[in-house]
């Protein structure tokens, strides 16, 4: 790679103007997030303040003591995993459903099924709410746990279902359906095919959509802020009242350790479906 | 035998006529006794009956879509017949779902588990059986070895090639013991070479093992030589079950002809009874007089465009310039192309009005023919033994019925 060496027309990345567009890109993904991280560590009493004054862990030490923050967080982990565990058995069920069947209206109720993907957050999160307030639901917040949480995980079921269906779908488009019927002919009930056969070729597209619809659930704003009460507060919201009053590096701590949270569970994921595969 | 036959109602009795050791004399193992299956508007299979005996080698045959695909999914029990039924070993299985039949399938893309080693692919059908360990492990190792797979037992679908794939899927049926296996266009993903060693093999497998086989195919060569008995099937209806010699020398009608090796037709026009034998009109043939009786589904009297046509084997055609037999057919044209085919070759006789008359003829005649050159005015000539007088489609009369 010599630089007399003249470029080939697919050789983008030597091109200049190429390399500035990916390194401004990359600026604005990436910089902020290791800001917030590296002054997660600021021995300063203000998370806005960007004059570096010492390293120091005490606001991870606080954030994990402040008992709010961390009912929230809780909240919000068990919002995600119950949403997540029911947007994946839902949208399997969808996507098989879509792809096994003909009937009248398919596509139309193939339309309704990827719906809320395009209908604005703000409008579902209005539309929750008032459908909560009506029947009486807003005021599950002090039910016994997970209880209270009922009408978030709802919500949240509502917009990640329809993300889940769609990978799982287009994983399915790939499924050979005579292996399930050479399972069937060998003997295997129904049932069995589908557990046997079916459900390791979508497992890739199940990995996906769970992570999908857990990622989506674990950090939503708009539909939560309009669905939790005082006692089910979820921790972007909690995050979003702290912010209110002041930025301080607590948040920032308390945002790594989410974000340090993902990318664990991302690289678990992907690990598995290698091992899977 | 086939002059006697009922109009209209093609193999039907067929089993006991030119079946050494087969059929009628044992209980059929499967009998298919008047299916018919509709998908919405479409009729895929029309009042199929047929029956096959226990240790042969069944084949349905038939161009795409005529419904064979359609016919072995009932007999798995992925499809369930819109009318009939369907008898195995005496019972009534119409019903019964597939995983309740003691019939296995090879399917057309194998089917492989892909997400299985080739033991475990092997082994599915009696781990959902719930057969005992030890006993499933010995039994995989000798399906494998039948298969000739033994060295493969680790491996995994991707690492093998279409035939091992294949002979997996054997195996993963055969395991099961059926009482029949069912194989869907067994050798139609394979190539040319392997397809012939496949076929061959296939026999011999069905030869030690015992078990009744219905193959599904679209190609003639694959059918006659490898079944016992052949059905041929169009439009979702039967056309004549028979061995394959029978087929090639007594076909049914027209269609049978032209779909077992092929055929010259041409259109009759008139038919007589005169005395022993038949006088017949026929189109650019005039007036020839035919020994024998009427066949089944034609009628004497004037021929509609649906009547009888009489028709003659390409390789019983003979090519000349010169003399002929004066007892013999004949009509005339112009030398068209002329294929090499190694020991014979393919001479085309353009008849003048855009249609064409194809003879096989061997090497000496195709050397002779090349050296006259093309458009020479030729005769070509065969006997009138040669020739069978056979209705266009023999299932015609029970339709308007």
């Amino acid at each position: 790679m010599s630089r007399g060496d003249p470029k080939g027309p697919f050789d983008y990345s030597r091109k200049w103007s190429l390399r500035i567009v990916f390194l401004i890109g990359a600026v604005f993904l990436y910089v902020p997030i290791l800001v917030l991280i590296a002054f997660s560590f600021n021995d300063s009493r203000r998370g806005g303040n960007v004059i570096w004054k010492g390293f120091t862990t005490k606001y991870y030490a606080k954030a994990f003591g402040n008992e709010e923050l961390m009912l929230a967080f809780g909240n919000s982990i068990t919002i995600a995993v119950l949403s997540t565990v029911a947007s994946v058995v839902l949208g399997t069920l969808a996507a098989v459903f879509l792809w096994r069947f003909r009937f009248p209206f398919r596509s139309a109720v193939e339309g309704l099924v990827t719906l809320p993907i395009v209908i604005p957050e703000i409008c579902m999160g209005v539309a929750l709410a008032m459908f909560f307030s009506r029947f009486g639901w807003s005021g599950v917040g002090d039910a016994p746990w997970p209880l209270n949480l009922s009408n978030i995980v709802i919500a949240h079921i509502t917009f990640s279902f329809p993300f889940a269906a769609m990978v799982i779908r287009t994983r399915l488009a790939s499924f050979n359906a005579e292996t399930a019927e050479a399972a069937r002919d060998l003997g295997a009930s129904e049932w069995r095919a589908f557990r046997d056969v079916l459900v390791p070729h979508l497992r890739p597209g199940l990995v996906a959509a769970a992570l999908l619809s857990f990622t989506l659930s674990l950090d939503d704003f708009v539909v939560t802020f309009f669905t939790s009460g005082p006692g089910t507060v979820t921790f972007p919201v909690k995050i979003y009242s702290m912010v209110r009053f002041s930025v301080t590096p607590e948040i920032n701590a308390a945002s790594t350790v989410l974000i340090l949270m993902t990318l664990v569970l991302t690289f678990l994921a992907l690990r598995y479906q290698r091992i899977a595969s | 035998m086939n002059t006697t036959r009922a109009a209209g109602m093609p193999g039907l009795d067929e089993p006991s006529a030119g079946l050494a050791g087969h059929g009628a004399e044992n209980a059929p193992l499967l009998s298919i006794e008047s299916v018919g299956k509709r998908f919405g508007a479409v009729e895929v299979l029309r009042d199929i009956s047929l029956a096959v005996a226990p240790g042969e080698i069944f084949a349905l045959l038939g161009p795409s879509g005529c419904g064979k695909s359609t016919l072995l999914r009932t007999i798995a029990g992925f499809e369930t017949p819109s009318t009939g039924r369907i008898v195995l070993d005496g019972e009534d299985v119409t019903r019964r779902p597939p995983n309740k039949r003691p019939v296995n399938m090879v399917f057309q893309s194998y089917a492989v588990f892909p997400h299985m080693t080739v033991a475990e692919n092997v082994a599915y059908g009696l781990v959902v059986e719930r057969v005992p360990k030890e006993k499933i492990e010995t039994r995989v190792v000798a399906a494998l070895e039948q298969v000739r797979l033994a060295d493969f037992a680790t491996r995994r679908p991707e690492q093998l090639s279409g035939g091992q794939r294949q002979r997996v899927a054997l195996a993963r049926a055969l395991i099961k013991r059926p009482r029949l296996l069912l194989l869907d266009e067994p050798l139609s993903a394979l190539d040319a070479k392997l397809r012939d060693a496949m076929r061959l093999e296939l026999v011999k497998l069905q030869d030690t093992v015992g078990i009744t086989f219905v193959i599904v195919t679209h190609d003639q060569s694959e059918a006659l030589a490898m079944a016992d008995r052949v059905a041929v099937l169009e439009g979702g209806r039967l056309r004549q079950v028979a061995t394959p010699p029978e087929l090639y020398r007594r076909p049914a009608d027209a269609f049978v002809a032209d779909f077992i090796g092929s055929v010259h037709a041409f259109d009759v026009r008139r038919i007589e009874r005169d005395g022993t034998g038949l006088l017949l009109d026929v189109d650019r043939l005039g007036q020839l007089a035919l020994p024998g009786e009427l066949p089944a589904g034609v009628a004497s009297g004037e021929q509609g465009t649906d009547g009888a046509v009489l028709v003659v084997r390409p390789e019983h055609i003979a090519v000349t310039d010169g003399s002929l037999p004066a007892s013999d057919v004949h009509v005339s044209g112009r030398l068209g192309d002329i294929a090499f085919q190694g020991d014979h070759s393919i001479v085309e006789i353009a008849l003048g009005d855009g249609s064409s008359l194809g003879a096989v003829v061997d090497e000496g005649t195709g050397d002779a023919l090349q050296r006259i050159g093309v458009d020479a005015p030729v005769t070509a000539h065969w006997s009138i033994g040669d020739m069978r007088l056979l209705p266009r489609d023999a299932t015609h009369d029970d339709l308007r019925s």
